[in-house]
C-alpha cells in the first residue's frame, strides 16, 4: 500500500492555503468533500438566523412595520419583521390578527406574478370559494378572501401545532396505530373535499398539521386546500415555468400529475396517491420513490414498490395491501373515492371487526360517562378555583423578557426596566413565588414552549408582555398565562403618558396578585401601589441605570454606566428613594469587586446614598438591603450587615440578591456550610442566574472541592455555553490539579483583551507554569502599548505579570524595566487607595521581583495587619499567600514552609489571578517556589495527595 | 454506550456501531499516521483496536466518569498501542473482522493527515475528528435532500450555507433563478440552516457516550475548526 497519497481532498486545500472562502472570508483550509467550507458550516451551529450578516433593508418586500391586508394585521416578531409560518414558491403564509374579531389567523399572500396572470384571480377566487365551502374538522377553513394592490390573499384558520413532517423529523417514524389514525382523519378530510368538488393536489407531510384537541387527542388538519390548483402550471405563462413550477412536490406527486396538464384527469384519486406516499413516510421516515430529478422519480414510480423498506415493521397484510392500492400507478387500481379509502383504512383496524365494534360501542358508553364525570369535575374545579385560593405551587410566576416594540431599538432599556419593575413589585408579595429576572432573561419574548419553560423554572404561571414607547406615550401589553394548558388568565393593554407609567406597573402587579389569589398584607398593598417618583425624567434615567445593573457581571463598563444614570436620576428627583438605594448598591458592589475604583469617595457615596434612601422610606426593602450590603461590602461589618439583610429578606421575600448576599457574608465569616445553604436558597429563586452559580462554584473551589465546583460550572455552561469566565474557572481547577494539558486545551482557544482581567491573567499564569511565555509576552505588550486608563491600577498589575513572563523567558532586563514601571504605577494608586489589600499584594510582589525584600515584606505585613483570616475567611489568607511567596523567593524556608502548611489546610481565594488556593500540584509547578524545591519539608508538602 | 445499543434491536445497534466506527476511523487513523506509523500499519492497528473495543465491550463502560468519549478513545488507543504494539498481534486481533470498509475513508484520512503536519498528534486527531463529523453531517443532509427529490434545489442554496471558493450569487439573483420571492428564499435558507444544525447534532450524538455531552462536543468542535 502506498504510504502517501497526495493531491486529494484536504491535502489539496493545504497546498492552496492562499485560497479563502468567498462566503466567510476565512482561509479555506478546512474543506468538505465537495469544497464546502467547514468553518461556514460549523458556524451555523452557533449563529442564530438572526445573526446572519444580511442587511435587513434588503429584505425585499418585507419591510419592517406592520403589514396589513384589509383588516388583517400581520404579526411582527422581535426584529420588527412579519412572522412567517411558511413560504412556498408562490406564496408566503403569515401569522396575522383579524383586527375586527381580534383573533389570530394564517394569512396566505400570493405572489404578484401569479396573481397578475390573466384570469388567475378569477380562478383563484373560484377555488378559494370552493375551499371555503369545505367545512370539516379535519380541514383548516378558509375564512376570508381579498385582493389588495394587485396581490391576492386569503385568511385561513390558524392551526397551532406542528406538521407531520416536523413530527417525523423530530420523533422518527410513527407507530402504526398513530399513523393509521392520521390517515383515517386525512381520508375524512378528502371525503369532505370531494363532496365539494375540490382536489388538494399537494398532499404531503408538510401540508398536514397535527394538533391536540382539548382532550389531548390527536387532531389532523389539512391546510392549503384549493391553492395548488390555482398556482399550478396551467395558470402560468410559459415563461414562468420554474424549478418549482410543478404543482405539488415531486416525491409526493401522483403519476398523473407528472403526466402534465390535460393528459390525465387529476382528481381525488391523485390525492389518495399522495396520501399513500405520506402514509409510507409516516411509517418509514422516507418516501418510497427517490431520485435526483423529477424524471428519475417518475421512472421509479412505475416500477415495483420498494416493499423491503417496510420489512422489520411487521405490518399486517391489510396495511400493506392498503399501501399498495393507494400507491397504484394506474388511478383505476386505487380506491376510487375518499369514502372507499376510508373503508379500506377501517378494515385495517382490529377495532372495526364486528366483535371489536361491539367492544368499541361499549367503550364509547364508558367514555361518555367518563366525559360527563370530567365535565362535572371540571365545573367543580372551576368553581373551586373561583372561590378558593390557589395552592402555593400555583401561586408562582415567572416574568419573561418583555418585547420592545418601539421603533427605536435604543428603547430596549425601557422594556427591560418595565419588566423588572413589575417583577420587583410582585417579588414583594410574600404569598407569591416569583422567579428572579436573571433566571428569566435567557428566554426569548413570547416563546412557544411555555410549558417546558414553566417546568424548568418551577412555576405555574408565566407573564409575557410588550412595551412600545414613542415620544412621551407608552403602550404596555401584558398577558398572564397558565402554563399547564397555555390558557390566558388575563391580558390587558395600557396606553399611558410617560408620566403615568408607574401606575401601570402597580396595576399590573395588583391584578396578577388578584388573579393568582395571593393574599396581600396591608403593607404589601401599600408597597405595590407606591410610586417611586413623580418625575418621569428621573424615572427614565433610573430605568437606564437599572438596565446596566441587570447585565451579567460587574464589569467596569456596566458599573460606570449604572452609576452615571442613577446619579442623574437622584439629581432630577432628590426624594427618589429607590434611585438612591440602587445607586448605593451599585457603588458598594463596585467598591467590593473593584469594578469601580475603590476610593474613599466611592465608599462615602455608597454610605450616603443608602442612608438617604432609608431616611426617605424607612420600610423600603431595597433601602434596607442597600444599607446591609454597604456594611458588608464597604465596611466588612458582617454582624450589622446580617441584621439589615435579614430585615430586607422579610420585606423582599423573593429577591435572590438577599440570600446571595447572606451567602457572601457567611462565607467571609468562615461559615462555609451556612453560606452553602444560602446559596442553595438563592438558587431556588434564581435557578439560571449565572453569576450566582459561578459564586457558588467559587466557594467549592476555595474549599478545594473541585468535582462539585466542576458540576456547578457545567450547569453554567448549559445556560451560557461560551461563558469565558466559566471556561477559565475550569482551567484554573485543572491548573490546581496539576493537569496543565487540560488547562491549555481550555485556555488555548480564548482570545482575550485586557477587559477580561482574571481570564487573561490565568492565561499568562498558564504560560508561566508551562515555561513557554513567548506568546503571552507579545500579547501583554500589545495590550499595554495602549493601556485603558479606566482600568486603573490593573494596568500596573498586568505589567507585573509581563515582567514575570519575561523573566521566565530569560529576558531579565525587560523584566526589570516592566517591574520598575509597575512599581511606579502601583505606588501612585496605593496613595489614593491606602486600604486596598489587593493593590498592596501586587506591590509587594513587584518589590520582591525587583529584589527589594524589605519593602516587599513590609507591604505584606501591612496587608496582614489589615485583614486577617478571622476577619475574612475568603480573602483574608491572601496576604499570607503573598508573604509565603516572598519568603520562598528569598529562600527563607523557615518562614515560608509553616505558612504554606497553614495555607494548604484552609479554604481561601488566592491572590494571583483570583486562582484556586494553593495545592500540592501548584507548589510543584509554580516557579516562585523554585528555591524551596530541595527542602525535605517542602517535598513532603508537595507529595501530599491531590485534594479529592 | 451506543445509545441505540441500549434498545433491543440488533439492527439499530449495528447501525450505531458502524456510524461510530465511521466517525472515529479517520481521526484514529490520522493520529497513528501522524505518530509515524506506516499507512498499512495504521490501518491494521485501527481495525485491531476497533475489534478489541467490540470484543471487550469496552465502550459500554466508557461512561461519564471517564470523561468525553473522544478523549477516552484516544487514551484507549494509546493503551492499546502500548500493549499491542506488535502489528502482527493487532492483525490477529482484527483478523477477518472488517469493522468497516475503509476504502472510501482512506484517501481523505491520508490527505487530512498531511494537512495537519503543523499540529500535535492529539491536535491532528481532534481536527480530523471535527472536520470528518461536519463533512458527514453535510453529506447526510445532501442524501436526505436527494431522497426528497430536492438535490437540485439544495445545489442552488449550497453556496449560501456551505461557503466555498466560488463567489456565491446574491440572494436576489438566486431568488430570481429559483423563481421565488426573496422572502421565500430566506425562509428556505433559514430552514436549511436549521436542518443542518439538526444533522450536525445527530452526527455528534453518534460519537458521544452520554447525550449530555453533545453540546460540549459541539462547542469543542467549533473551537477546533475555528482555531
Amino acid at each position: 500500500m502506498d504510504d502517501i497519497r497526495v493531491g486529494l481532498g484536504t491535502a489539496k486545500a493545504q497546498s492552496e492555503t492562499a485560497e479563502t472562502c468567498a462566503t466567510c472570508g476565512r482561509p479555506l483550509t478546512q474543506r468538505g468533500p465537495n469544497g464546502e467550507c467547514l468553518r461556514c458550516l460549523v458556524s451555523l451551529t452557533f449563529l442564530g438566523d438572526g445573526k446572519q450578516p444580511e442587511p435587513p433593508t434588503a429584505r425585499g418586500r418585507l419591510t419592517p412595520g406592520p403589514l396589513r391586508y384589509a383588516h388583517f394585521e400581520v404579526e411582527t416578531g422581535a426584529d420588527g419583521f412579519p412572522v412567517e409560518l411558511g413560504a412556498g414558491a408562490m406564496a408566503v403564509t403569515y401569522r396575522a390578527r383579524d383586527t375586527v374579531l381580534n383573533s389570530l389567523v394564517a394569512l396566505k399572500a400570493i405572489d404578484r406574478k401569479v396573481a397578475q396572470n390573466p384570469g388567475a384571480r378569477t380562478r383563484f377566487l373560484r377555488e378559494a370559494r370552493a375551499a371555503a365551502n369545505i367545512r370539516h374538522p379535519n380541514v383548516a377553513r378558509v375564512t376570508y378572501y381579498g385582493e389588495q394592490d394587485g396581490e391576492c390573499f386569503y385568511a385561513m384558520e390558524l392551526v397551532e401545532g406542528e406538521t407531520l413532517e416536523a413530527r417525523v423529523r423530530r420523533d422518527g417514524p410513527m407507530p402504526l396505530a398513530v399513523a393509521l389514525d392520521v390517515i383515517e382523519q386525512a381520508a375524512r378530510a378528502l371525503a369532505a373535499a370531494e363532496a365539494c368538488g375540490v382536489v388538494h393536489r399537494d398532499i404531503k407531510p408538510s401540508n398536514v398539521m397535527l394538533e391536540s384537541d382539548s382532550s389531548g387527542a390527536l387532531r389532523v388538519k389539512l391546510i392549503d386546500y384549493g391553492v395548488a390548483k390555482v398556482m399550478g402550471p396551467q395558470t402560468q405563462s410559459d415563461a414562468e415555468q420554474t424549478h418549482a413550477g410543478f404543482i405539488g412536490t415531486p416525491a409526493f406527486a401522483s403519476p398523473e400529475q407528472f403526466a402534465g396538464a390535460g393528459q390525465l384527469p387529476v382528481d381525488t384519486r391523485s390525492d389518495i396517491y399522495s396520501l399513500g406516499v405520506t402514509f409510507w413516510y409516516l411509517l418509514t421516515g422516507r418516501t418510497p420513490f427517490v431520485g435526483r430529478t423529477m424524471e428519475e422519480i417518475r421512472a421509479r414510480q412505475t416500477r415495483n414498490l420498494p416493499l423491503e423498506q417496510l420489512k422489520g415493521l411487521h405490518l399486517p397484510g391489510k396495511v400493506i395491501a392498503l399501501l399498495k392500492s393507494m400507491l397504484a400507478t394506474d388511478p383505476n387500481n386505487r380506491p376510487q373515492a375518499a369514502r372507499e379509502l376510508l373503508l379500506a383504512v377501517h378494515s385495517c383496524y382490529d377495532r372495526f371487526n364486528p366483535e371489536a365494534r361491539g367492544r368499541r360501542r361499549r367503550a364509547i358508553l364508558v367514555n361518555v360517562a367518563l366525559m360527563l364525570a370530567i365535565v362535572i369535575t371540571a365545573c367543580g374545579m372551576w368553581l373551586y378555583q373561583r372561590f378558593r385560593p390557589f395552592t402555593p405551587e400555583e401561586r408562582s410566576i415567572a416574568v419573561l423578557p418583555f418585547e420592545n416594540l418601539s421603533s427605536d431599538k435604543e428603547n430596549a432599556y425601557f422594556a427591560e426596566g418595565i419588566q423588572d419593575e413589575i417583577l420587583t413589585r410582585l417579588a414583594k408579595i410574600g404569598d407569591l413565588k416569583v422567579i428572579s429576572r436573571t433566571s428569566t432573561q435567557h428566554y426569548e419574548t413570547a416563546p412557544k414552549n411555555l410549558r417546558e419553560i414553566a417546568k424548568q423554572l418551577g412555576v405555574a404561571h408565566i407573564l409575557e408582555g410588550s412595551v412600545q414607547k414613542s415620544a412621551d406615550t407608552v403602550r404596555v401589553n401584558v398577558q398572564l398565562i397558565k402554563a399547564a394548558n397555555d390558557s390566558h388568565l388575563w391580558s390587558d393593554t395600557f396606553d399611558r403618558k410617560l408620566t403615568d407609567i408607574l401606575s401601570v406597573e402597580s396595576d399590573v402587579a395588583k391584578t396578577i396578585a388578584d388573579q393568582l389569589h395571593a393574599k396581600l398584607t396591608g403593607q404589601e398593598q401599600e408597597v405595590i401601589a407606591a410610586k417611586a417618583t413623580d418625575n418621569p425624567e428621573a424615572y427614565d434615567a433610573y430605568l437606564r441605570g437599572l438596565a446596566y445593573t441587570l447585565k451579567t457581571g460587574f464589569t467596569p463598563a456596566n458599573s460606570l454606566g449604572a452609576q452615571k444614570y442613577l446619579k442623574q436620576a437622584v439629581q432630577l428627583d432628590s426624594n427618589f428613594a429607590l434611585g438612591w438605594a440602587l445607586l448605593s448598591y451599585v457603588d458598594a458592589s463596585g467598591y467590593l469587586t473593584q469594578s469601580l475604583q475603590p476610593t474613599e469617595t466611592l465608599r462615602e457615596e455608597a454610605r450616603q446614598a443608602a442612608n438617604t434612601a432609608l431616611r426617605l422610606q424607612p420600610k423600603l426593602g431595597e433601602a434596607v438591603f442597600a444599607k446591609g450590603f454597604y456594611h458588608y461590602a464597604c465596611l466588612r461589618d458582617y454582624d450589622t450587615a446580617v441584621d439589615y439583610l435579614e430585615q430586607a429578606h422579610h420585606l423582599l421575600p423573593n429577591n435572590s440578591r438577599i440570600p446571595l448576599s447572606l451567602a457572601y457574608v457567611e462565607r467571609r465569616r468562615g461559615n462555609w456550610e451556612k453560606s452553602d445553604a444560602h446559596f442553595n436558597e438563592a438558587e431556588k429563586l434564581d435557578p439560571l442566574n449565572v453569576n450566582l452559580l459561578s459564586q457558588h462554584a467559587r466557594s467549592y473551589i476555595c474549599l478545594r472541592r473541585f468535582p462539585e465546583a466542576l458540576a456547578k460550572l457545567e450547569q453554567i455552561l448549559n445556560i451560557a455555553p461560551d461563558d469565558i469566565d466559566t471556561i477559565v474557572l475550569k482551567a484554573r481547577i485543572a491548573q490546581a490539579e496539576g493537569d496543565l494539558p487540560r488547562a491549555a486545551a481550555l485556555l488555548g482557544p480564548l482570545r482575550l483583551g485586557a477587559d477580561y482581567a482574571n481570564a487573561l491573567e490565568t492565561q499568562v499564569y498558564q504560560a508561566i507554569l508551562e515555561s513557554r511565555p513567548a506568546a503571552v509576552i507579545a500579547q501583554l505588550k500589545q495590550i499595554l502599548a495602549k493601556p485603558d486608563q479606566a482600568l486603573g491600577y490593573y494596568n500596573g498589575e498586568l505589567r507585573f505579570w509581563l515582567g514575570w513572563a519575561q523573566e521566565v523567558s530569560g529576558d531579565h532586563d525587560g523584566a526589570r524595566e516592566n517591574w520598575g514601571q509597575a512599581r511606579t504605577e502601583l505606588e501612585s494608586f496605593l496613595k489614593e487607595q491606602p486600604e486596598n489589600v489587593v493593590l498592596m499584594g501586587d506591590l509587594a510582589l513587584t518589590n520582591m521581583a525587583l529584589g527589594d525584600n524589605t519593602a516587599a515584606t513590609t507591604l505584606a505585613d501591612r496587608a496582614i495587619a489589615m485583614i486577617s483570616v478571622e476577619k475574612d475567611a475568603l480573602t483574608g489568607p491572601r496576604p499570607l499567600d503573598i508573604l509565603t511567596r516572598i519568603a520562598a523567593r528569598m529562600g527563607d524556608a523557615d518562614r515560608a514552609i509553616p505558612t504554606l502548611e497553614k495555607l494548604l489546610s484552609i479554604p481561601y481565594e488566592a491572590p494571583l489571578a483570583a486562582n484556586p488556593p494553593l495545592t500540592p500540584a501548584l507548589l510543584r509547578l509554580d516557579p516562585m517556589f523554585e528555591r524551596l524545591r530541595k527542602d525535605p519539608r517542602f517535598q513532603k508538602l508537595v507529595a501530599a495527595p491531590a485534594p479529592e | 454506550m451506543f445509545r441505540a445499543g441500549e434498545r433491543d434491536s440488533e439492527v439499530l445497534a449495528q447501525q450505531a456501531l458502524s456510524g461510530f466506527c465511521e466517525a472515529y476511523w479517520p481521526p484514529l487513523y490520522s493520529f497513528l499516521r501522524h505518530r509515524g506509523h506506516s499507512s498499512a500499519d495504521a490501518q491494521d492497528l485501527v481495525q485491531g483496536f476497533f475489534a478489541r473495543l467490540i470484543e471487550q465491550n469496552t465502550l459500554s463502560y466508557a461512561d461519564r466518569r471517564k470523561g468525553r468519549l473522544r478523549t477516552f478513545l484516544l487514551g484507549s488507543l494509546e493503551n492499546f498501542l502500548y500493549n499491542e504494539y506488535d502489528r502482527a498481534r493487532a492483525l490477529k486481533r482484527g483478523g477477518g473482522r472488517q469493522v468497516l470498509s475503509i476504502e472510501e475513508h482512506l484517501p481523505e484520512a491520508e490527505a487530512a493527515m498531511l494537512a495537519t503536519v503543523h499540529l500535535s498528534d492529539a491536535g491532528c486527531y481532534d481536527l480530523v475528528w471535527a472536520s470528518n463529523i461536519v463533512s458527514r453531517a453535510w453529506k447526510n443532509l445532501q442524501n436526505e435532500f436527494e431522497a426528497e427529490g430536492k438535490a437540485e434545489w439544495l445545489e442552488e442554496l449550497r453556496p449560501f450555507v456551505a461557503g466555498g471558493s466560488a463567489k456565491p450569487p446574491s440572494q436576489e439573483e438566486a431568488a430570481i433563478r429559483l423563481g421565488v420571492p426573496i422572502a421565500t428564499l430566506r425562509t428556505w435558507l433559514s430552514r436549511l440552516r436549521q436542518r443542518f444544525r439538526e444533522s450536525l447534532r445527530a452526527e455528534v450524538s453518534i460519537t458521544v457516550s452520554d447525550s449530555a455531552d453533545i453540546d460540549g462536543e459541539l462547542r469543542h468542535l467549533y473551537q477546533i475548526l475555528m482555531a
